[in-house]
């Protein structure tokens, strides 16, 4: 594949794309990609990873497909570029009936992007539409989903090594927002890549400061927001790590700052009126979002000047993305962590939730254990084990793939030997203790920068990077920020009351008319 | 609203039906059954009105009826309801005009169409004429999308000019709803620069509970169907988004399946035979033809010596239940007899 030069490039970013420039990073992991290099980029949030992939794949000749773990994430990604004028693009996914996916399979080669869920990539059907295709690049976004030391860890990760293979070798692009270098390494072993250009971005953001509060109970945390609000009324998330919190300290919010506009965002919404919110927001006819983690996977809101965190995130790595949220723009922003003693019992319970638990793995196998036949259709067991032992579908799937790791289940046959089922159920005994002890880890890292003595920001990145920007406006509140020295830019807000006469000639452009 | 309609179901079904009957109502079951009931009892306006609602909430709004002592249970899964329910809906039917609106039985099928169209296309125009092209769509249902689509090739020569008429028609038909219903059908669109609210935003500012808004939605967007369909003439640009369906009978596709062989000359036995449906299946597609095609004969599948006895019962026993109906009828004449004759009595 040719270099194109530097003025071709700029050519197509503007006109295809719209920008004026580069960010940084992009032009490099996109050179890169037309010499035809396995690149691995590392790319803070908000920084334009994905137009990485997508510049390159409405020039190359061939197909480009996308792995990506979220199903909200492709709808997002495709509504986007549809929006911009990118037609041959499309998301196949579980929410795709019969005849939609049918529909698509058969046009399958009229796309030039192709995003799907590491899940569907191993549909035989879909796979073998897929092989007659020519694939130019192969990418894998949210890559460090591949390691267990990654924040996320989806165990369908681990076989895109082979389908790379059986697809001939496309360029391979793995992204991601944080990863350690532990992470990286992992990424490179399991994609079998060991020679990938590594393209390493700085991910810390001189313009946001960083504070934490130690408070008493959640009551003072709600009084503290409300405080912050009522002095500095910006463009506010607040993360909080359930539904029910998130509706609850949203309607408190409303009745305590009526001037502001509040509404809250979780996956348990339908879809339409999430969208609607997500659009109120970056259409600036909101002030303030409660959200759970399920918002902001794809908002690129440039003003967020405050992000709270109601409860302790899972990690550092969903931390430093979800706080990222803030100053896109550049300007001064903050994030603000409100902590109670105790606050891990929620992250801990969430921890346990992730994955089967041992006593629902022990009942797994005796029940598998039960039907005393050599061999079993796994199609034929697998919707009552879930129904009988509640399990979720991330949990099912994790218990799927240990069962086909360790041939215990081959080509869709149980093969029911006793020393094998004993040696899995040990192995996976084994995994689920690792895994936990993992995440909890994880967790306590978190906490401890919560405690730190000293300063926030040096702390905060130095596990991911060597060194990092001097803050342009305010450091942390160990060093030189307190919310009285604060002077953001503040919206004005005019909520004008108008009957829906005056709403609907404005829709319609009729204001002329009278 | 909402209880309003729930009210009147429960009155209108004295106590021969059992609660989830009005679930299916309010859903819009395409069974047999659930037609019956609409048409036998009086309550096709609020048929398929609901199409979101979740057995959950359903139950939980008995709960809080039952609460407010508006309705009381009796002894085996019946509801009746209590004399200040009575009052209560008595004073609902005169203060909401909105509830003579809804017209489900006759528009359920194409309402939702006619307004995603709707929505998508205000929101497209109000756009475009700005020169807005990069927007995010209100919905991405295929179907409307595709339309829209298409619909836009047709318009973008005078885009302006439909742009006013469509306003002018739609000004004209919401200056016929109270101002606060206006205000709510209005405040769901999205244009350009402005988002449309979500039921819940709505549901707090205006203080209704979320299932009075679906209802005041619905109820606007039958009215609006009904006004245009009714006065093609005054209302070309909205006609145009009625989905062509409403021409046709509001049948299942497999009714109309059924109904094509019939027509054909074919006998129940023989087209059950061919679609490989059972021959109750099929009865049942014909008591929904029967409930929907007012020029459907039945005469060949009752006899009129038949159908006079059943309707001698049916009057003498004052009773829409089947089994009791059947109870005081010969052997001779069956179920699928008395229910040809009392859709027949419905139409």
């Amino acid at each position: 594949m040719n270099k194109m030069n530097q003025k071709e490039l700029l050519d197509t970013l503007q006109h295809q794309f719209g920008f004026d420039e580069f960010r940084e990073g992009q032009y490099d992991i996109i050179q890169d990609i037309f010499c035809g290099e396995d690149v691995l980029g590392i790319l803070p949030t908000g920084t334009g990873k994905s137009l990485c992939y997508q510049l390159p794949a409405f020039s190359f000749e061939g197909v480009t497909v996308v792995i990506s773990p979220l199903v909200s994430l492709m709808i997002d990604q495709v509504k986007k570029l549809k929006a911009k004028g990118f037609k041959r693009v499309t998301a196949i996914n579980s929410l795709l009936d019969h005849n939609q996916r049918d529909n698509i399979f058969a046009h399958l080669n009229e796309y030039k992007l192709i995003y799907c869920s590491p899940e569907m990539l191993q549909n035989p059907f879909f796979f073998k539409h897929l092989k007659t295709l020519t694939i130019s690049l192969f990418v894998v976004d949210e890559a460090h989903c591949i390691s267990q030391w990654g924040h996320e860890f989806r165990t369908d990760y681990l076989k895109l090594k082979d389908s790379i293979k059986k697809l001939g070798n496309p360029t391979v692009l793995a992204l991601s927002a944080t990863a350690t270098p532990q992470v990286q390494d992992d990424i490179q072993y399991f994609l079998d890549k060991p020679n990938m250009k590594k393209r390493i971005y700085y991910m810390d953001r001189p313009n946001i400061a960083f504070s934490i509060e130690h408070v008493s109970n959640w009551q003072e945390k709600v009084n503290r927001i409300t405080d912050i609000l009522q002095h500095k009324p910006v463009p506010t998330m607040i993360y909080f790590s359930s539904r029910k919190w998130c509706e609850k300290v949203s309607e408190i919010l409303k009745k305590e700052l009526g001037s502001l506009r509040i509404a809250y965002y979780h996956g348990g919404m339908e879809a339409d009126d999430r969208l609607l919110i997500q659009q109120q927001f970056m259409n600036h006819q909101l002030d303030v979002i409660c959200c759970t983690s399920a918002f902001g996977m794809g908002v690129d809101k440039q003003d967020i000047r405050l992000v709270i965190h109601f409860h302790l995130p899972a990690q550092m790595e969903s931390f430093i993305q979800e706080a990222g949220r803030a100053g896109r723009d550049g300007k001064e922003s903050v994030s603000l962590v409100l902590y109670t003693d105790g606050d891990e019992q929620i992250p801990l319970r969430l921890i346990e939730q992730e994955l089967p638990t041992e006593k629902q793995t022990e009942n797994i196998f005796q029940d598998i254990n039960k039907c005393k036949t050599s061999s079993l259709p796994l199609k034929k067991v697998k919707e009552e084990l879930i129904f009988k032992n509640e399990l979720t579908e991330t949990q099912w799937n994790f218990l799927q793939y240990q069962f086909e790791k360790q041939q215990m289940v081959h080509n869709e046959q149980f093969h029911l030997d006793s020393k094998l089922l004993e040696d899995t159920f040990q192995q996976i005994l084994f995994l689920l203790r690792e895994r936990t002890t993992i995440k909890i880890k994880k967790l306590y890292e978190f906490i401890r920068w919560v405690k730190t003595p000293g300063c926030r920001r040096k702390d905060l990145y130095q596990t991911f990077q060597k060194g990092y920007q001097s803050p342009v406006y305010y450091c942390c509140d160990h060093c030189d920020f307190s919310f009285s020295k604060w002077n953001p830019p503040m919206n004005q807000i005019e909520e004008k009351v108008e009957g829906w006469e005056v709403e609907l000639k404005r829709i319609f452009h009729q204001e002329a008319i009278m | 609203m909402y209880s309003a309609i729930l009210l009147k179901c429960i009155t209108k079904l004295q106590n021969e039906r059992s609660p989830s009957s009005i679930y299916h109502l309010l859903k819009g079951k395409r069974s047999s059954q659930t037609i019956q009931d609409a048409k036998a009892y009086g309550l096709s306006p609020f048929f398929g009105i609901y199409k979101t609602l979740s057995k959950k909430q359903f139950q939980n709004s008995l709960s809080i009826l039952q609460k407010e002592n508006l309705i009381t249970w009796l002894d085996d899964d019946q509801l009746m309801i209590t004399e200040a329910g009575r009052i209560s809906l008595q004073t609902d039917m005169e203060e909401s005009p909105e509830l003579d609106w809804l017209d489900g039985f006759n528009v359920h099928h194409i309402a939702p169409q006619f307004w995603l169209r709707l929505l998508l296309w205000i929101q497209t125009g109000s756009n475009l004429l700005k020169d807005e092209s990069h927007f995010i769509p209100v919905h991405d249902q295929w179907e409307s999308v595709d339309w829209v689509r298409q619909f836009y090739r047709n318009k973008k020569k005078d885009l302006e000019g439909h742009f006013t008429n469509l306003y002018q028609e739609l000004y004209s038909l919401l200056k016929l709803h109270r101002s606060f219903h206006a205000d709510i059908v209005v405040s769901r669109l999205t244009g350009y620069k402005k988002i449309g609210l979500s039921k819940q935003q709505i549901a707090e500012k205006w203080k209704l509970p979320i299932e009075d808004v679906e209802m005041y939605i619905q109820s606007s967007i039958h009215f609006i169907v009904n006004k245009v369909c009714q006065n093609q003439s005054e209302f070309p640009a909205l006609l145009a988004f009625i989905p062509e369906k409403l021409k046709q009978l509001p049948l299942t596709d497999s009714a109309a399946k059924t109904y094509y062989w019939l027509k054909q000359g074919y006998s129940i036995e023989h087209i059950a035979k061919k679609r490989r449906l059972k021959i109750n299946t099929i009865q049942d597609h014909l008591i929904e033809i029967t409930y929907v095609d007012s020029s459907f004969s039945i005469d060949s599948y009752v006899a009129k010596e038949d159908k006079e006895m059943i309707n001698r019962t049916i009057d003498e026993l004052n009773t829409k239940r089947l089994k009791v109906i059947k109870d005081h009828l010969p052997d001779s004449v069956s179920y699928f007899m008395i229910r040809m004759v009392m859709a027949k009595n419905y139409q």
